[in-house]
This record gives C-alpha cells, structure tokens and sequence, in this order.
C-alpha cells in the first residue's frame, strides 16, 4: 500500500494504482472523457489533468501513484486548461449533432461543455426528436441546428421549432451544413431570416453568422438551380 | 396649504410613483407609469403569425402565457381558425393554472403583509410561519401545473395558432391532475384565512367593470365583452365602446366605458359572473358584502386560486379516458382579429391586422393595469379625502394607506406601458 495526499486529504491505495483511484478514494472528482476502466487508458483527451507540487500538470487516469504523492485536482490553473483542452477537442470535432447516436441529451462533451462554459454545440445535441420526427424534416424553420446548446431543449421537446434564443453557434463548418439542410428540405429562407433576427440580432456576433449564411445560401441555392 | 405627497410604490411589478396632491381639504391624485416604454407593438409588425405569439409572450414574465394566448386568439379570429373543443379547454386549463400562479405571487409576496400591519414577506414568516408556508407550498405546486400545461414555467412553448404542437401524454395529464388534487386543501386553508381578514373602509366612486363574456363557466375563452351596465358587444368593438385618453403625466393612457372611469380584474370577474361559482356560496355571500370595496379585489383572488385548482382539475380529469383532439388545420389568410382574455389582473386585449402571408401589419396591445389606472387614481382621490377627515394631514398615513390600495389593484407596470408619438407642427 501506497499514500497518496489529494487536496491535502491522505489516502492509501495498493500499488500499481493510478492517481485516478487515489483520488475517487478521497472523495474527489475530476472529469474523464476518454478513460474507460480496464478497457482504455492511453491520456488521450488531457481531460483529467491534475497538479504536482512542482508545478506539472500530468493526466491522472494513467500516471502511477509513488508514497507520499501529493496532487491537487482543481485550481484556477487546472480550470483554464481544461478548458482549452476541451475546446481543442471540439475544434476538430465533427459537429454532426442532427445524426450523433449519443443525440438526445447523454453527449459528455456537452456536458463538458456547459460545466467548463464552452460554447459551439448546437442544440441538435439535446434535442430527442429523432429521424421523421425531426422538424427540420418537416420543412419548419427550426434554428436548433444553429443555436447553442445548453437549455436542455424545451422547445422541440413539445414540438415547437427553436427560435434561437441562446445566440448562434460561429464554427463555419455547423453554419455550412446547416444551409445544405435546410434549402435540402425546402425551408422558407425569408421566415429563417425573420427567425434569426428575432433573438440573434442582439447577439455580437450575429453580424458574421449571418454573413456566412447568406454566402453559403448564395452557393447552394446556385447548385439547386 | 398645498401639500404634494410623492409615493413610489414597492412590491408591484415595475417602476410606478403616485402624487398625492392635498391642498385645503381636496386631493388630487396622478398614477405615474415611471416605466421605460417596450415598443413591443412596433417589434411585432412585420413579424409571421408564428413568431407573433412567441414575442408577445415576453411582454412579462409573471403573466407570459396570458399574453402568449390573448395573441394567439387574435390570430386565430384574424385567420378564422376553428378550434376543437378540447384544445379549447385545455387552453383555458392553462390560462386557469396561470392565473391561479399568479394570484397566489401577489396575495403572499406583495398584498398579504399590509393586512397584518407588517411591511415584507419576511416579517409575515416570522409572525404566522404556517400560512406562509401554505403560500410557498401552494406557489410551487401551481408552477409545476403550469409548467406541466404551458412546457415551461414562463414563455409557453406546447401551443401555436391552430392548436396544440403535440398531443399531452397521459401520464403528463395525470400528473397535473395529482399536483391540483394536493394543492386543493391548501388553497381552502388560504381562502378561509382570507377571507377573514378585515379591510380598510372604501366606498368605490366609479362601480363599472368590463370582463370578458364566456357563453357558460367562469373564466373561459370567448369573443364577447360585458359591461357592467348589461351591455354585450363584440372584442373587435372595443373602440367604438372603450375610449382611450393620453395622459401628460404617464407613460400609460387612460381608458373609458362608454365615457365613465372602469376597473377590471378579480372583483370585476366575480361581481359579473358570481352566479356562475356553483359550491362556493359561503364564501361569495361573505365577499360580496364588500363588493364595492376595492380592497376587496384580494379576496375575489383568493377565492379565484380555489376555483382554478378546483375547476382544472376537474377538466382534466375527464382527459384521461379519451383521445383528445388538439389540433386543425387552417390556411393563413389576411384578415382582422382581436383576441380578449381574462388575464390573472383583468381584461386583456390583442389586436391584429394580418396580411395573406400571415405576417403581421398593425399591432395593439391594451393590458389590465392600463384601463385600471384610471380607475386607481379616483379610489385613491376618495381614500385620500377620507384620510384627510379621520387623520388629518398625516403623511405617513397618506402614504401607507395609499400604497396598500395600489397593490391591492395588482399593477404590472411593464405591460402598461404605452408611448404615444405626438408629432408636432412646423
């Protein structure tokens, strides 16, 4: 048996243990986005960094425990990394809310992302109504594609189409697609416009967003043609 | 010796002052709307028929789905949709479970504590912890029926013209039903503590009322409005019976029936409609003893949280053995509406004129407090004068007493609001 010290609270965890263990033991808790017990545990998402007393910041899933060990598992330090380290993620990630399996409100990064107050998920992301339910499908002006995430989706819960009110998602790559979706299902673009003035406008960067919608309508309605 | 006395009244919702004016025996008083204007009615031109409801809904937080369902019904009149019974009476389930809501708000957080002689809520808690403990209970079981029927506590999300978005679970209904069921006693309890408690003396100098004439029932929707001289006429009338004057000194306008000063609200419903509370005698023989008091409009709102509870519940319950059908179509067509509710303060009108594509042309929206203001300033007159007689020059009396009748009314200042551009000459 080994001692470890999380946040100045001992603890004594066998040998071999990671510093994970050590601090589930003490009562703590850090966030893990890939780390899957006795299946995964190669630190690739940086997500449940800890600190050392000498200053290092190292992923407490897969660091071993030594005696006398002592971490700290959340500082101002910690928070702001982790939360560049969730933005980095999301940066490269694949924002197909509309056809994620984990759709429906069980997306860990989303709930990363309300927790650490990173903005970029549409409310796809927690929106239940699947396949023909979808109101997009439907042909109604339903912005969730383009909103930010984090209400819990109330709106299309009950079968109204979101009007916005969270504020625009900026990322190019959600607005892009978006556009594709909704000349696809032959939604009225002027009722879409009205929809994001309504709330968005007070937004300050509405500006770009809506520039970026007009380009890309411009593109694919030129190819629908 | 000319006296002003300047109140700016707490624990209404939204910045209001009342001047009292004493000067050798007379008063004068001016109900000042201190209240930035919204220009909500120039938001909502240009907007679709799908929109116009979502934005009139956050005219104010307290009474969103009152607004939200005022506008719908001028939309639905303007496009001539007809709605299936049933989606009919689970909109007034929705507007009852509303006003209930916010009866509960205004008798604990604000009118309640003037009757015990105490100013805050606070210090009602510390003198007579059990009701106001009711009170918290009995708040937060209506919000949740609220939130069951409306999809959220504010802002509702489940309705849009031309019925319900989707059919309500069962098991959401039955839910409802058991909320209401437990809230029951709690509301009697209320009502009988209330019912009890004794007002100051104040004879109504202007005894008119407009409410809203629903075919049967207590409260429902209809297209109809009554005077208290036996007059029946249609909403989209009201101009030609309800006058509007712009007054100099408030960002709110006054308004007459048929050239008199009018209230409306609680004691209006129930001074109209009391032979239609079928069970509640008791309490009605003892409000109406007080009818012409308007300090007796606390009481016809506590009496309203009973039947409310009561009568939802009831509604509902008949839901639960069948499939009801809450929706219709309906084409968008130009077309004129307006759309009166009974909301939690009153009377509440939506006017609309759309045009073929169902975006929205012209736009007025004429809310409680509005016609009540007038109505506000001579009770106050008459209040002030028989201060003057019993006390003398008493400003902390003046004051007081004033304040008590101003929340008695329920004011909501946000919705009151209306600027009038006067364009002046060259």
């Amino acid at each position: 048996m080994v001692k470890v010290i999380v946040n100045g609270k001992e603890v004594e965890v066998s040998e071999g243990s990671v510093v994970l263990d050590a601090i589930k033991k003490a009562g703590y808790s850090v966030p893990t986005l890939c780390f899957f017990k006795g299946v995964y545990n190669e630190a690739a998402c940086r997500m449940c960094l800890v600190e050392l007393p000498n200053g290092k910041l190292v992923p407490s899933c897969a660091y071993p425990v030594s005696d006398g060990l002592k971490i700290t598992t959340d500082s101002e330090r910690l928070r702001k990394t982790r939360r560049m380290v969730l933005e980095l993620i999301l940066a490269v990630h694949k924002m197909k809310c509309y056809q994620c399996a984990r759709k429906g409100g069980f997306c860990l990064l989303l709930d990363f992302a309300k927790e650490f107050g990173v903005e970029g998920i549409p409310v796809c992301a927690e929106c239940p109504l699947h396949g023909e339910d979808c109101l997009l499908v439907k042909g109604e002006p339903c912005l969730g594609f383009l909103t930010i995430a984090g209400c819990g989706s109330p709106c299309t819960r009950e079968g109204t189409p979101c009007f916005g009110c969270r504020g625009p998602v900026t990322r190019e790559d959600v607005i892009e697609t978006a556009v594709k979706r909704f000349i696809e299902h032959g939604v009225d673009l002027r009722d879409l416009h009205s929809r994001m003035k309504l709330f968005w406008s007070s937004f300050p960067q509405f500006k770009h967003v809506f520039d970026l919608v007009l380009k890309y309508e411009k593109k694919y309605m030129g190819e629908k043609k | 010796m000319s006296l002003e006395v300047v109140e700016r009244i707490d624990k209404v919702f939204g910045h209001l002052e009342l001047k009292l004016v004493v000067d050798s025996g007379k008063v004068e008083s001016k109900f000042t709307v201190t209240q930035d204007a919204r220009f909500i009615e120039v938001v909502l031109e240009g907007r679709s028929y799908l929109e116009a409801p979502v934005i009139a809904s956050r005219i104010c937080g307290a009474c969103s789905i009152a607004h939200f369902l005022a506008s719908v019904n001028a939309l639905e009149n303007a496009m001539g949709v007809e709605l299936p019974e049933d989606a009919m009476i689970l909109k007034d389930a929705m507007n009852k479970a509303q006003i209930a809501q916010n009866n509960i708000v205004h008798l604990f957080f604000l009118a309640l504590p003037d009757y015990y002689g105490l100013k805050t809520l606070g210090e009602l808690l510390s003198k007579k912890p059990d009701l106001v403990k009711i009170g918290f209970k009995l708040n937060s079981l209506s919000l949740k029926a609220v939130d069951l029927l409306g999809g959220r506590i504010v802002n509702p999300n489940t309705y849009s013209v031309g019925g319900f978005r989707k059919d309500l679970a069962r098991d959401r209904i039955e839910k409802v039903v058991k909320t209401l069921r437990e809230a029951e006693d709690y509301a009697k309890q209320v009502l009988e503590k209330v019912i009890e408690l004794e007002l100051p003396e104040l004879e109504d100098p202007a005894p008119n009322y407009v409410v809203v004439q629903s075919p049967q029932g207590y409260l429902n929707t209809s297209n109809n409005l009554y005077g208290s001289d036996g007059e029946v006429f249609l909403g989209i009338d009201y101009t030609k019976y309800i006058e509007e004057k712009i007054v100099e000194y408030s960002n709110s306008k006054a308004y007459y029936y048929k050239g008199k000063v009018f209230y409306v609200g609680s004691r209006a419903r129930l001074n109209a409609y009391h032979e239609r509370l079928l069970g509640y005698e008791d309490y009605i023989s003892k409000i109406l003893k007080e009818s012409n008091n308007p300090f007796s409009n606390i009481k016809a709102k506590a009496l309203e949280i009973l039947y409310t509870i009561v009568d939802v519940r009831e509604r509902l319950e008949e839901f639960l053995d069948k499939k009801p059908k809450l929706r219709t179509e309906f084409k968008v067509r130009a077309g004129e509406g307006v759309g009166v509710l009974e909301a939690p303060r009153g009377l509440l009108i939506h006017h609309y004129k759309v045009d073929n594509e169902g975006k929205i042309t012209y736009a007025n929206i004429i809310t409680p407090t509005a016609f009540n203001s007038r109505h506000i300033e001579v009770s106050a007159t008459k209040l002030g004068e028989r201060v003057l007689e019993a006390n003398g020059v008493d400003v902390g009396e003046l004051q007081r007493k004033a304040s008590m009748l101003i929340r008695a009314y329920d004011p909501c200042l946000p919705c009151a609001v209306h600027v009038t551009v006067l364009k002046s000459e060259r």
